[in-house]
């Protein structure tokens, strides 16, 4: 796990034989007043399912769009499949299927017409995997886009970045506007893609759907990367939450000298704490009381997101 | 094979029909009335002082079908051809940037000289065939008119919004290569083509304006006489070169420039 004030170990990023299939060095988009990317070192590894999470104007979006050289850096460099977005963006965007956050498609032509004209752009796509995901879609082809509800419009855009079976997907947002089930089949499709061997670069600040089908996340904030890990080892270091069933009374202020306890709320004789780091020390102050009863809190990655949002908020 | 220049077609295809068939209708309608109003004309074009006469006709013969062309359609039909111009060409990329459809034509394998090229291409196809609708328009109402003209002439009068036309778009375009919205795109174009107009139309009346009007290819448009003296060499190359200077100018700056999401 990475983090701004230290560098832990990381399972696949520590790896040095994996295929880079990204890399940023100090990757900086300075809109101004604060506003934009700042110094982004990101290593994403081929076959590897990435999310970028964060809130609206944490520099999700500004990222992407540095990577297919729609806009240019301030400052930093990037190399996507090996090419600088800057000077090889033809051949790079050849190998890349592209979602924009809130794709905007051409109103008057059909799906299908526009998905046709794209493939010619393209210099030709596989017709039967374009045909495949339609029907798994159930995406309307043959309706001019403007009479499209805004999930089936996505849909169409998700096809555009499919369909020519791309070595590395960037998605800004790909699941906006689809119903649930067509969210789990998108989380499948992501998946199907990162079994075989392509790369994965996804946007959201849908918690749970990075949560399915991410190997690892990158939580930005205000520009910066705050922090890099993969799913577990975001679990792993963030703060547990027990709750404890006593048989008899106790003492509320001792299990706040416990080291690694954070916060403690009594309830009758249940008691909430919150703890970082080893649970040992807890357990064994615990262990000293007749225990009727405990919970541990799984919490979902929206939470830890949210802390560490907080945390580095008040740092 | 110039798949952007047919998307652009395709994206402007309602506008370009309904254009053409107003302008036809107007060059048709304007000069099957010529043999009939030419005389009313000629007591009133008369009486007018020179300097006003200059302004509205470069000093043209209104008796004859060609000096009744320039007073009745070349002194204004600039102003239409502008209009769609400079709204297609803001149109082309910062229209598109606006509207979010030019992320999807930049996030493909493409360069993007090769996407203004083919976007700037298809737009002056489509200036040429409003062009060609004019002069088609003047074919036909020469024959219901009974106009006695040559059709290589008549030809040649719609073919003469062409240059002026296709500068307008080249300002245009220049300004959606610079800009980020289709308003913003289209002002500097729009200026010049409101101030250029005016000062033409006004030098002959306003000594301190006669150098200026060099400047607004609406004197080099007016000055032209396609119907008898044929193509005008410095109205056609200078007004071409100059469009061709500002296409390049934009190239170089949409290659620079940040595309907005």
């Amino acid at each position: 796990m990475r983090t701004d004030r230290g560098t832990y170990n990381t399972r696949r990023a520590e790896s040095g034989a994996m295929t880079l299939a990204l890399e940023t060095r100090g990757l900086t988009k300075d809109y101004g007043s604060g506003r934009g990317l700042f110094g982004l070192d990101l290593r994403v590894h081929a076959g590897e399912v990435y999310g970028f999470l964060g809130p609206n104007g944490a520099g999700k979006t500004t990222t992407l769009r540095l990577l297919l050289d729609l806009i240019r850096p301030t400052r930093g460099d990037a190399r996507v499949l090996g090419l600088d977005p800057r000077h090889d963006g033809r051949a790079l965007r050849r190998r890349v299927g592209y979602l924009p956050g809130e794709p905007a498609l051409y109103p008057a032509l059909t799906g299908r017409d526009l998905l046709d004209r794209i493939a010619r752009l393209r210099g030709g796509v596989d017709e039967r995997l374009r045909d495949d995901l339609a029907e798994r879609f159930r995406a309307e082809l043959d309706v001019p886009v403007q009479e499209l509800s805004s999930g089936n419009r996505q849909k169409v855009a998700l096809l555009v970045a499919f369909q020519h079976d791309p070595e590395m997907l960037i998605l800004d947002e790909p699941t906006a506007g689809l119903d649930p089930l067509m969210q789990q089949e998108f989380l499948d499709l992501v998946g199907e893609t990162r079994r075989r061997g392509r790369t994965v670069l996804l946007s959201s600040h849908v918690l749970s759907e990075v949560e399915k089908v991410c190997d690892r996340v990158g939580i930005l904030r205000n520009g910066r990367l705050l922090v890099e890990a993969s799913l577990e080892e975001l679990r792993r270091h963030e703060d547990h939450r027990l709750v404890f069933s006593f048989a008899t009374d106790f003492d509320v202020r001792s299990v706040l000298d416990v080291p690694g306890v954070v916060g403690a709320e009594r309830k009758g004789r249940a008691l909430r704490v919150t703890v970082h780091g080893r649970l040992d020390p807890l357990l064994a102050w615990a262990a000293r009381h007749p225990i009727m009863d405990v919970e541990t809190d799984r919490r979902g990655l929206e939470e830890v997101f949210m802390e560490h949002y907080r945390r580095q908020g008040r740092a | 094979m110039l798949e952007v220049a047919r998307l652009t077609w395709r994206h402007q295809r309602g506008a370009l029909i309904g254009w053409s068939l107003a302008l036809l209708a107007l060059a048709a309608l304007t000069i099957a009335f010529y043999p009939s109003i030419s005389a009313q004309y000629k007591d009133v074009f008369e009486a007018m002082p020179e300097a006003l006469r200059e302004a509205f006709g470069g000093g043209a013969d209104i008796t004859t079908l060609e000096g009744f062309l320039v007073v009745e359609w070349m002194s204004y039909i600039a102003l239409a051809y502008a209009v769609f111009a400079v709204s297609q060409g803001a149109r082309s990329l910062a229209g598109e940037e606006q509207d979010g459809t030019l992320d999807l034509v930049l996030a493909l394998p493409l360069g993007r000289v090769r996407v203004l090229a083919e976007k700037a291409g298809a737009l002056l196809a489509s200036l040429l065939v409003l062009s060609l609708a004019s002069s088609l328009g003047f074919l036909i109402g020469g024959l219901l008119g009974g106009v006695d003209a040559e059709p290589a002439g008549l030809v040649r009068m719609g073919l003469s919004t062409w240059p002026v036309s296709v500068l307008f778009l080249s300002m245009a375009v220049l300004g959606s290569a610079a800009f980020h919205g289709r308003g913003t795109a289209s002002l500097p174009a729009t200026l010049y083509v409101v101030a250029a107009y005016f000062v033409d139309l006004f030098a002959p009346l306003v000594p301190g304006l006669a150098d200026l009007r060099y400047g607004s290819v609406f004197h080099y448009f007016g000055e032209s006489r396609p119907l008898s003296e044929g193509i005008d060499a410095v109205y056609w190359g200078g007004t071409l070169a100059a469009s061709a200077l500002l296409l390049a100018a934009a190239a170089a700056l949409f290659q620079q420039k940040d595309i907005k999401g």
